[in-house]
């Protein structure tokens, strides 16, 4: 862990602007990412879990720059993107993917997937004549598991599995270093979830990938993950190596989110008592004074609804925000 | 275990006295099909299920594997062109598949409910959640305005609804996702029912949120002494909810029994697919996943023989001609023809 991190990120903050409902008012402020730091290093994977709402969908597109940060620094290879201009960014932009949950919604439905593969190769001009591109759309379609005899079919005559593959290959087109994975499986059944699964290992050991892999499946984000941070209302309040926070999670939230994962062990299912929180996440337009987790704390104190924690490391490289832990 | 097994009654795992009873809900050999322009779906395809008084049975299975058909299929709300066109579900002495329209409305929501996946849609956007809750009531308890607002009121704070006063005129765009099962919860078990059926009623929810659905639909369960078929595709909600597990493939059931004999000694090679799909807490970070080969069949052109073959390790020339049938393995039944070779395998 000595060496730099492939990518740095320091106090990301992502606030979106709600249109103005009272003239005499000051508009509703999102506070979707709230101060994020975290280091990825390379050919590593970060999991990044939470519930809907929390920020971590937001925290992955402001890195690759998809939208631009409110403030705070995302170091990629030593340079900070976000003090790049648009154009600056496009020698960046392939060195960065991303892969989302729905590829169906990515692709052009009117577009072949042969196309659709060479698309990027052609824009960032990383094949020089059209058999070069057809050549390397053949060996990337190999390589994620699809038929290359396919690429004159349209999206809609794949399955959810397939187009799955179809939006991994389009991402290594470019032979990038760093992959945002949002919610890759999580729309696919179980079955076809292991093998893209099994897939995304198998690439990152081949092309030494690093992977910022954004779920709320804490079994799948355990499985890929070697290290693991926790979002709530739009801060880390966990991170740590991926077993180590199964074993001993230190943060209230850590332990209800792990608590209530089913299993499939029917006597771990009995075994495990659930910690069942009250009420649902508040509003990230007005977040909860102090630690934004109090409500819903079955161990708060007075104190916590007055001083925001800080990220601190209590055991080296397991790091929690929580007055209590 | 021989071939005659097959047609005994399966019984539930509880009790040995339990074994004699007649089951609250009785499924015979049902196909469902839809007529496409591609030819005939056979979204259930000879599906034979007892669900006994009182217990919680996970019907699982993935997409397309016809898990749902089976419960629009009770309710009598296939959609579109679908048809029960064979077989028999009976029900309180009756055979629902031939209940008139009218009969099945006073069933539907009074005797069986049903909780959906996503309540936006099962629910009416343009009426109060509170009208929705009493309305059913009046209709099948025979409740007058005043007393079916009185009980909703009650449901609606037993659900876990904060200030149910306040909520009850309130449009159900006005809840949350969790907010909003509840309500559905709550009009599915205004009436009493004797059978619940919940289809993946927390896939689009929060795990947090889940947990406490789930909770609150096995706790109401218990208290009212219902009977409950609960549809997911997770093995994980099977094993912490059910009593029972029945996997479907291909609109047929695989494999039958208690939740543990299932879950822990699964026999039918598409069951132990399914489980070693998912990531444990025994499984070490970065190990390869089990995997299913290849794509679930074509629900129009079905293969011929196993149904599983062309994505089984194991298949071989037998599997390929001859369907095999469900048989008595242990505590449940399992429909392949090489489960003995399996366990061989396994040094059982």
């Amino acid at each position: 862990m000595e060496e730099q991190p492939l990518l740095r990120v320091r106090d990301l903050v992502k606030h979106f602007r709600m249109p103005r409902r009272n003239l005499l008012r000051p508009p509703d402020v999102v506070r979707a990412v709230d101060g994020v730091s975290f280091d990825i290093w390379r050919g590593k994977t970060l999991g990044l879990v939470g519930e809907s709402g929390c920020g971590k969908t937001t925290t992955g597109r402001t890195i690759l720059q998809l939208m631009r940060a409110t403030s705070g620094s995302v170091q990629f290879g030593g340079t900070d993107l976000c003090q790049l201009s648009d154009k600056e960014l496009r020698r960046y932009r392939n060195g960065m993917q991303i892969i989302f949950q729905d590829p169906y919604a990515s692709l052009d439905p009117r577009m072949t997937i042969g196309k659709a593969i060479a698309e990027p190769l052609m824009i960032h001009e990383l094949s020089q004549t059209r058999q070069e591109a057809r050549e390397r759309v053949q060996e990337l379609m190999e390589r994620v598991g699809l038929n290359p005899y396919f690429n004159n079919r349209y999206p809609h005559e794949f399955s959810g599995g397939q187009r799955q593959r179809i939006g991994i290959a389009r991402a290594l087109a470019v032979d990038p270093d760093f992959v945002v994975l949002d919610e890759p499986v999580s729309s696919l059944d179980v079955s076809i979830q292991a093998q893209i699964l099994n897939l995304l290992q198998d690439l990152q050991d081949e092309m030494e990938l690093t992977y910022l892999f954004i779920a709320h499946d804490l079994r799948v984000v355990r499985h890929i993950s070697d290290r693991i941070a926790v979002m709530y209302l739009g801060l880390i309040v966990e991170l740590a190596p991926g077993l180590e926070i199964y074993d001993g999670p230190l943060h209230p939230y850590t332990q209800a989110l792990l608590s209530a994962v089913p299993w499939t062990d029917p006597r771990l299912a009995r075994k495990h008592q659930r910690i069942i929180l009250e009420g649902e996440v508040s509003s990230a337009v007005n977040p909860p004074s102090g630690c934004r987790f109090h409500p819903r704390c079955p161990i708060a104190e007075e104190g916590c609804q007055v001083e925001s924690p800080d990220l601190r490391e209590v055991q080296p490289g397991h790091w929690v925000a929580c007055h209590l832990a | 275990m021989g071939m005659d097994s097959s047609t005994q009654p399966e019984t539930p795992h509880t009790t040995g006295s339990q074994a004699d009873r007649m089951p609250l809900l009785q499924i015979q050999e049902l196909h469902t099909q839809f007529e496409t322009k591609q030819g005939t779906v056979r979204a259930v395809d000879g599906l034979s299920l007892d669900l006994y008084e009182g217990e919680v049975l996970g019907l699982v299975g993935e997409s397309g594997c016809g898990k749902t058909m089976t419960a629009l299929s009770i309710m009598g709300l296939l959609p579109g062109n679908g048809r029960a066109v064979a077989g028999a579900i009976n029900f309180e002495g009756k055979n629902l598949l031939q209940c008139s329209g009218e009969e099945m409305k006073k069933i539907r929501g009074g005797k069986i409910a049903m909780v959906f996946q996503e309540p936006m849609t099962a629910l009416t956007p343009t009426m109060t959640i509170g009208r929705q809750i009493s309305e059913a009531m009046e209709i099948h308890l025979a409740l007058s305005r005043e007393e079916a607002r009185e009980r909703a009121l009650e449901l609606l704070e037993h659900v876990g609804i904060p200030s149910p006063r306040a909520r009850f005129d309130n449009y159900i765009h006005q809840f949350s996702g969790g907010m909003r099962q509840r309500v559905m919860i709550a009009i599915a078990f205004s009436c009493e029912p004797r059978l619940l059926l919940a289809d993946e009623p927390t896939t689009a929810l929060d795990v947090t949120v889940q947990a406490q659905i789930l909770d609150l639909i096995k706790q109401l369960a218990q208290e009212a002494g219902m009977t409950a078929l609960f549809i997911t595709h997770d093995m994980g909600i099977v094993a912490g909810s059910c009593d029972r597990v029945a996997v479907m493939y291909a609109g047929r059931m695989v494999e039958v029994g208690p939740v543990d004999d299932v879950l822990l000694n699964p026999r039918h090679p598409y069951t132990q697919g399914l489980l070693g799909s998912v990531p444990s807490l025994e499984s070490k970070p970065g190990d390869r996943l089990y995997s299913i080969s290849g794509l679930p069949p074509d629900l129009v052109s079905l293969p011929t023989g196993c149904k599983f073959w062309p994505r089984c390790p194991l298949a071989d020339e037998r599997c390929k001609e001859e369907e095999p049938l469900l048989e008595q393995y242990g505590n449940s039944r399992a429909a392949c023809w090489k489960v003995m070779p399996l366990r061989e395998v396994l040094g059982e």
